[in-house]
């Protein structure tokens, strides 16, 4: 027994030794690097270096959405048009010489799926197209910045603008909310001194649209009257109610369909006839079928980053013919411009750093925070600038109404970039 | 894993060649792999202190993820340093995973009154509260939690090593790189084995004894000795404090904290683990935590690769619902035909063979999953009405 310990210290000397043996703290790669210059993939002048997910024929990108949670019926629409745009990105001689093939994931809006999913994906891919959902995204992003991989398409909520590997589709919420306000008052006749609600998902999203609507009230000289919801909450007669009493002018929403209709429906039964903003996801063409339409069409707005569906701009009708083709009896919905807009900017993002012989997932990020100019065919407001990490890329959005009688029931009125979302700026 | 009958050494050998693979495992494996195994040591980790609470003392709790939740945040805010929008201490990580038990078991303890009081589903349902009071706090304490979005998580790190992939940046065992996975595999592996044993160790032990005892009956207990109540409070803190230990593993795990991660549903997952594995079982609950966290990420993962499977949106059978439907299948089947969960069906296997030697078990004997549970069983009253065979 006396033995035993020294035994066993010895095999377990012997057995660190052996790790240690086995350890090493000098990376070849870098000492290679060091010397020479370059990777081994970057040989002549003309030739273009390449990383993660690139060989001579393919580029490999990825999608991360939720086909089987809250999200399944908009993620398929956006995975159908992402699919036929860069099939006709290919048919057109693809990117940089090469093929762009899509790897499609369903995190069914758990994070995580979400993040072992991404881990499986990151070695063989250059850039995320798009992480859906809120706390998917949330988990992603930090990850995929420490990789230094370029992640499109999670939303519009000013929370994302901090990772600089992050490319916002359009304005952020809170540049909507902010130009919310600026439209109820110079457009739709608010009075200075009055009172405008805004109704909120308690959220990132809904915190971002009150941050943009609450600064533009400084700015307009009206107070917001805030009502914070959550997803769950579909019956909103007792927030119309409230605001009914406050007496507000206009009203500002930042949550889902289901609250769209549920409360123009209240405020129109109650008698009150004001303006409604929503944001972008409020408004689906299927809202017209329910008992609020005649609500709806009598008072209701859309506030958009992307372009609607209805838009003549020549990147809208080009999605739209894309859909139809693809898709013959697909839904319609803000979902098909944004789908195509997320693969024209991640094209041209993998463009930039081809352009700049770097095809590698650091220099895709690189490339994108160079752009300062981007225009997207009317898709997007033209001029969109990615070079200020933490800022909303642009200050204009579309406002449009519903109506009846256009395409996926919001017709364009203008698009818009008042003084106040000027001014708005994060972390100011 | 404790169970000390028979001849220990194939068990030993066993549990030596686990835990050797287990180290070796991270020179072989993908990211992929690594990422689920982390999920699967720190969700291993909670299952095994959820089922000392309801395995052995029998008090149902719905509210683990709760506990695990303090344990993430107090983590975060303890090792994060303060920026203009979260505020943190700073400290140690190794002082952020030992103030993430101790303030989870400290919880638990604040909360032990009330377990005294109540049993079976009516503790259940309380503790059902502390889920939604604990969510609430996280998205409304915004100036510590990060609130809705969360915040991000501090790398760990020991004496100047980090678990990331800095600090060495560059690290390689047998020509295989090192990076944060890698690193955070072994410090899990560590915690995992020490969660264990000690859990191993606390259920064979005087205290497990004396749980098992209250759960059978309190009466009896009370009648040798056992101070019942110091036992139900002393379970709730040992438990709430593994739960504290995952919740970090798990922040960790993501490199950052949100609420939806510890909703609801993360609670029902840690019941559905210990009752797929045997309740009561440390080596059940481990194989159940295996189950239940990897085989919806691996369903994910290879449902290209599965022929029954539709492709994810085509509207047919995907790979979520798939894993769903398997839970439940598996669910079912423990319940209807393992008595004892998986390691109840191992016991039976290992001693079928021998059929004339029953298993004498000197620590607390694993029960039927719905016995233990004692719901409908009314405080005080008859005990061990459904205590069979083990």
């Amino acid at each position: 027994m006396t033995h035993l310990p020294r035994a066993r210290a010895l095999t377990l000397g012997a057995a660190t030794a052996l790790a240690l043996a086995a350890c090493s703290t000098t990376d070849p790669n870098q000492a290679g690097t060091a010397a020479g210059s370059g990777s081994g993939s970057a040989a002549g002048s003309g030739e273009v270096q390449t990383g993660n997910g690139v060989t001579d024929a393919e580029i490999r990108i990825g999608m991360l959405t939720d086909l089987s949670g809250p999200f399944a019926a908009g993620a398929a629409v956006q995975v159908t048009e992402t699919k036929a745009y860069w099939d006709q990105v290919n048919a057109a001689g693809g990117v940089c010489d090469r093929d762009v093939a899509v790897d499609v994931q369903d995190h069914g809006y758990d994070p995580q799926k979400a993040v072992t999913l991404y881990r499986s994906m990151a070695p063989d891919v250059i850039a995320l197209q798009q992480v859906l959902g809120g706390p998917t995204s949330a988990a992603v992003l930090p990850l995929a910045e420490q990789d230094d991989v370029y992640v499109g398409g999670v939303g519009w909520a000013g929370s994302a603008l901090q990772y600089a590997n992050n490319q916002l589709p359009g304005a952020s919420y809170a540049i909507e909310g902010a130009n919310a306000i600026d439209h109820l008052v110079d457009g739709l006749g608010v009075a200075e001194g009055a009172r405008i609600g805004v109704v909120y998902f308690a959220g990132d999203y809904g915190a971002d649209v009150l941050a943009g609507a609450e600064h533009a009230a400084e700015e307009r000289g009206v107070e917001i009257v805030a009502q914070e919801i959550t997803s769950a909450t579909t019956d909103l007669s007792a927030q119309a109610s409230a605001l009914a009493q406050a007496g507000v002018a206009g009203v500002v929403l930042g949550a889902a369909p289901t609250q769209l209709a549920s409360l123009a429906g209240s405020l129109a039964s109650q008698g009150v006839d004001v303006p409604l903003i929503g944001m972008n996801p409020t408004f689906n063409p299927s809202l017209l079928t329910t008992p609020a339409r005649d609500a709806l069409l009598a008072n209701t707005y859309s506030i958009t980053s992307v372009a609607p569906y209805s838009s003549d701009a020549e990147g809208v009708k080009a999605a739209n013919e894309l859909y139809a083709q693809a898709d013959p009896d697909g839904a319609l919905g803000w979902e098909v411009p944004l789908a195509y807009v997320q693969g024209e900017l991640l094209k041209q993002a993998l463009q930039g750093a081809c352009d700049s012989g770097d095809l590698t997932p650091e220099g895709v990020v690189a490339a994108l925070r160079e752009s300062s100019s981007v225009d997207t065919q009317g898709l997007l407001p033209d001029g969109l600038d990615y070079s200020q990490v933490g800022q909303s890329p642009t200050t204009t959005v579309y406002l449009s109404k519903v109506d009846a009688d256009a395409p996926a029931g919001l017709a364009l009125v203008d698009e818009l970039s008042g003084p106040s979302a000027e001014s708005f700026s994060y972390g100011g | 894993m404790s169970e000390l009958r028979g001849n220990p050494w194939p068990r030993r050998v066993g549990g030596l060649v686990l835990v050797l693979v287990a180290l070796a495992l991270p020179l072989a494996l993908s990211d992929f792999w690594l990422q689920t195994g982390l999920f699967v040591m720190a969700a291993a980790i909670g299952a095994v202190g959820l089922t000392l609470l309801v395995g052995v003392a029998g008090q149902l709790s719905l509210g683990h993820a709760a506990f695990a939740a303090i344990g993430a945040y107090v983590y975060a805010w303890s090792t994060g340093e303060a920026t203009s929008t979260v505020g943190g201490a700073g400290l140690p990580p190794l002082a952020g995973l030992v103030l993430a038990a101790v303030v989870s078991a400290l919880v638990g303890a604040a909360f032990s009154p009330v377990a005294g009081r109540l049993r079976g589903i009516y503790l259940g349902l309380a503790t059902l509260g502390l889920v939604f009071v604990v969510r609430h706090l996280l998205v409304n304490l915004d100036q510590w939690t990060g609130g809705f979005t969360g915040r991000s998580v501090e790398s760990f790190a020991l004496g100047g090593f980090s678990f990331s992939n800095s600090d060495p940046d560059y690290l390689a065992v047998a020509g295989v790189e090192f990076e944060g996975l890698h690193r955070l595999w072994y410090l899990f592996l560590v915690l995992a084995l020490a969660a264990c044993w000690l859990a191993g160790n606390l259920r064979s032990g005087r205290t497990g004894r004396a749980w098992a005892n209250v759960r059978d009956s309190e009466t009896a207990a009370a009648a040798m000795g056992i101070g019942v109540a110091r036992a139900k409070a002393s379970v709730f803190v040992v438990s709430s404090a593994y739960a504290g230990v995952a919740g970090a593993m798990l922040a960790l795990a993501y490199g950052r904290v949100a609420p939806d991660v510890f909703s609801l549903t993360a609670s029902v997952d840690f019941l559905v683990m210990i009752v797929l594995g045997g309740l009561g079982s440390v080596g059940g609950a481990v194989v159940g935590a295996l189950f239940v966290t990897a085989l919806p990420l691996v369903l994910a993962e290879y449902s290209g690769s599965l022929p029954f499977l539709a492709a994810p949106g085509s509207g047919g059978l995907d790979p979520s619902t798939a894993s769903r439907i398997v839970y439940g299948l598996a669910i079912i089947a423990v319940l209807l035909f393992l008595r004892g969960g998986l390691a109840g069906a191992a016991r039976r296997l290992r001693h079928g063979s021998a059929p004339g030697a029953p298993p004498s078990a000197p620590g607390p004997t694993p029960h039927d999953p719905l016995s233990t549970h004692d719901v409908g069983r009314p405080a005080g009253g008859p005990a061990r009405s459904k205590e069979t065979t083990p």
